[in-house]
């Protein structure tokens, strides 16, 4: 889990651009969107995509992928949840 | 004293008929022309149903008398369909008679053509046929369609993604105004393209069934394509040919939501603006719009916050309103100058046009479309909304004579 | 109506925008297109980083370019935010359709889609102002800025605005380069002197233009027209020069849109002004459907500085810099005429 923690926080910097951020300036636990790194909308459409490339699992719709999108924490859970 | 702006012609072409008398009666009899594509080959071809033209690009050449081995690109061969149906129902028989400008809009311009190059170019860039990519520009389809009808005048091409044909109209109508042109032809074509379907597809935004406007279960769009086009004239010009006008552009509002890449803003306050700017221009209240042709491209974001600006607009006096997106689907670059025909067609004919597929009323809003064709209507003022990304919304209104 | 140019900016492939002393450095790709690029600001010190990440370079020089006009003219809130652009985003479509292409439609990101629409400069400028006024796109091939600076005329006549932004941007990518020197639009031929503006460019540019004079101004445009070339050169431009009451001789400079010293698609207008200086242009930002932006930048600027920099000269003819007359074909079918004055 830790592990794969880790590897999120640094696909979603790479993924999303977030030059000056570094894997460990990401919370865990706290939200990603708005306050937390202030991503937005378009951010969480680029987090499904990276999801289904990365972890081979689809997120069918966005409204469902708001709950996974929550924190890294829940997009780990998520991600082990479904691993095949 | 501005100069008013008179609509004397009009011409479509969409998945609900070739032109306007078919898509009269496609309207009236609520056939839908959302299908599984036959002509674009896409990977989702058989699960996101589209608004397809019923016709190939050879048998578009064939109508428009061009050469099988015309390089067109298909958005091109529409926009020729509607324009020539235009200038023929406006009774246009030498169109440099008058200061005549053309204004067209497309959002793909030749991006299906773009698509076939590119297959051969991305594996080698010394590959790939040269005359597919010359159609790539969004000027280009501006300029084939002026050559087409063999028109000297101004030219120019508005892209500004969904409401493109709706601010080509109102350029139209301010260079008439200002007496930059005697006559404008304005609206715009889209064609269906990989590039929108995978795009749209990319956003989360598209139904895997048919688009279900302002109703509680909306899930999204369904893509169409066509082409949209009206012909404008000054009253002075009118009066030389001998004519009598179809319809009054009669108002006009351009602003920007400024709230999100995509998204429109949670109040509608984009929308509003440009409703409320249209009516201040056409100088009538909001009480004199008898029927708002949406945007209500069938998105749970778009329809709530359409919903909420015409909820404020109206003051809760909502006129009837539809989505004909329902019918059509969502024409993008074209749809602006397809309602726009529309909504010419509900004075001209007396009709509301129903939004398809709706049952039943979201939970936000106290209001519902009107779901039934109504007849023998008497409407005045008709009120048409696009709305594109980046919150570039445009609201016109058309005006019985 | 003239219209007064209150703020500008221009991002280009030329240095020192103020005082050009040379021609741009020649870039290469595949080591054997040349073409020119862009000198970028440092973006971060124009623009919200967290808004850069996901740009492409058309989105930065876009928007730092209006960004900077808006500083430059001190208008916190234009009234309503009108450009144009040839290709629009390029990057962003070319980066779509290879994704799409080569991921047989499966797993494409939104970004280069969301922002390959040809609006997404106009509304993102309008978003980072939180400016709800008019909003428009011109693009494709011909007199797209033209149309735009028209559209931005018709505005302040029709509503009575005051500061309108208006600019122009064309961004070029390497995929691009390969196609425009296979359509043998441009050459690939050594012997020709680099010293020539026939070469693939790009650039953004924005004006603040207002009706109201003022000392701080940069020019006016007296008058501007898209004519069609079924007309001779002399009709166009006698026509136009009655309608503005000011004779041929008056004219101090004409700059003209040549690309080359031996491109003559421009003697039948140069032949006609035999008393005033010609100035070019595309040397200094290469070929790209919107660089009439460019040459209305700097032509402002040569009559704000009342100095032209000595590499924009064609033949000097006089020193007056009172008024320029810009003459561009935009396409084969159209030319566009600006008259500037100080």
């Amino acid at each position: 889990m830790d592990e794969l923690i880790n590897n999120l926080k640094i696909e979603i910097i790479e993924a999303l651009n977030l030059e000056d951020v570094k894997a460990e300036d990401i919370d865990t636990e706290a939200p990603l969107f708005n306050e937390g790194l202030g991503l937005d909308s378009i951010d969480a459409l680029e987090l499904i995509v990276l999801i289904e490339k990365k972890h081979g699992i689809k997120i069918q719709s966005a409204d469902e992928g708001k709950q996974i999108l929550y924190s890294v924490k829940t997009i780990a859970e998520f991600i082990i949840k479904n691993k095949k | 004293m501005k100069k008013k702006v008179f609509i004397s012609g009009i011409g479509i072409i969409s998945s609900i008929g070739n032109n306007v008398i078919e898509v009269l009666n496609s309207l009236i009899h609520e056939n839908s022309g959302i299908i599984y594509s036959e002509h674009l080959h896409s990977v989702y071809k058989n699960e996101m149903p589209v608004g397809e033209v019923k016709l190939t690009d050879n048998e578009l050449k064939d109508l428009l008398k061009l050469s099988d081995k015309s390089q067109n690109s298909r958005t091109t061969l529409l926009g020729m369909m509607a324009v020539s149906e235009a200038i023929k129902n406006s009774e246009i028989s030498d169109i440099n008679k008058f200061n005549t400008a053309f204004i067209s809009a497309t959002t793909v311009g030749g991006m299906d053509k773009s698509e076939i190059f590119y297959r051969e170019f991305i594996k080698n860039k010394t590959k790939g046929k040269l005359k597919y990519i010359c159609t790539h520009d969004c000027g280009e389809s501006t300029k084939k369609i002026a050559d087409k009808i063999k028109l000297n005048g101004f030219t120019a091409t508005i892209s500004t993604a969904c409401s493109s044909s709706a601010n080509s109209i109102m350029v139209g109508a301010r260079l008439i105004k200002n007496g930059l042109a005697d006559r404008v032809i304005a609206g715009g074509a889209d064609a269906l393209s990989l590039f929108t379907i995978n795009g749209f597809n990319t956003l989360m935004i598209l139904s895997h069934k048919h688009c279900r406007p302002f109703d509680e279960t909306r899930n999204g769009l369904n893509i169409g394509e066509g082409a949209g086009y009206i012909v404008m004239e000054s009253d002075e010009c009118l009066k030389k040919s001998g004519k009598l006008p179809i319809a009054e552009l009669k108002g006009y509002g351009n602003a920007c939501d400024a709230y999100h890449q995509t998204a429109s803003s949670p109040d509608g306050y984009g929308a509003y603006l440009a409703m409320s700017k249209a009516i201040g221009n056409a100088n009538i209240m909001p009480n004199n719009i008898d029927y708002v042709n949406v945007h209500g491209t069938g998105t749970p974001n778009n329809d709530l916050s359409e919903g909420l600006a015409l909820q404020n607009i109206f003051n809760n006096n909502v006129p009837y309103f539809s989505s004909t997106k329902s019918a059509t689907g969502h024409t993008l670059g074209a749809s602006g100058g397809i309602e726009a025909v529309i909504s010419i067609l509900a004075i001209q004919n007396k009709i509301i046009f129903p939004s398809l597929n709706f049952n039943q009323q979201m939970k936000e809003l106290t209001i519902c479309p009107t779901s039934k064709t109504i007849k023998n209507v008497e409407i005045k003022n008709v009120l048409s909304n696009s709305f594109g990304f980046g919150g570039n919304n445009t609201s016109l209104i058309f005006s019985a004579v | 109506m003239e219209l007064y140019i209150k703020g500008i900016n221009s991002i280009s492939p030329s240095e020192n925008f103020d005082n050009i002393s040379h021609i741009p450095e020649i870039k290469l790709v595949d080591e054997i297109y040349k073409h020119y690029v862009c000198i970028e600001p440092i973006y971060k010190e124009i623009i919200n980083p967290l808004l850069l990440r996901r740009m492409s370079r058309a989105m930065k020089m876009g928007i730092a370019s209006a960004l900077l006009c808006l500083k430059d003219a001190k208008i916190e809130m234009p009234d309503a935010i009108i450009t144009a652009t040839g290709l629009g985003c390029i990057e962003d479509s070319d980066k779509f359709l290879t994704l799409l292409i080569e991921n047989e439609e499966k797993m494409l990101n939104p970004t280069p889609f969301i922002q390959s629409t040809h609006n997404t400069i106009s509304s993102q400028i309008a978003l980072l102002l939180k400016c709800h006024g008019y909003n428009s796109t011109y693009a494709g091939r011909g007199a797209c800025f033209e149309t735009a600076l028209l559209d931005a005329k018709m505005l302040i006549s029709d509503d009575d605005l005051q500061n309108v932004l208006v600019g122009a941007y064309d961004e070029l990518i390497a995929n691009q380069i390969r196609i425009l020197y296979r359509l043998g639009l441009f050459k690939n031929n050594n012997k020709i002197n680099d010293n020539q503006g026939n070469l693939p460019g790009e650039g953004a540019s924005f004006f603040v233009v207002s009706p109201n004079p003022s000392e701080t101004n940069y020019a006016k445009i007296s008058d501007f027209e898209i004519v069609n070339n079924l007309i001779s050169a002399k009709k166009i431009i006698s026509d136009f020069l009655v309608k503005n009451s000011i004779t041929i001789g008056n004219i101090n400079s004409i700059m003209v849109g040549i690309n080359s010293c031996f491109d003559t698609h421009y003697t039948e207008y140069t032949d006609l002004f035999p008393n005033s200086n010609i100035l070019w242009f595309k040397h200094l930002c290469g070929e790209y459907m919107t660089s009439s932006a460019f040459a209305l930048c700097l032509a402002v600027k040569c009559l704000k500085n009342y100095s032209i920099p000595e590499i924009a000269f064609i033949r000097k003819n006089n020193n007056k810099n009172n008024n320029i007359l810009i003459i561009n074909k935009v396409t084969n079918e159209q030319t566009a005429l600006f008259l500037l004055s100080n």
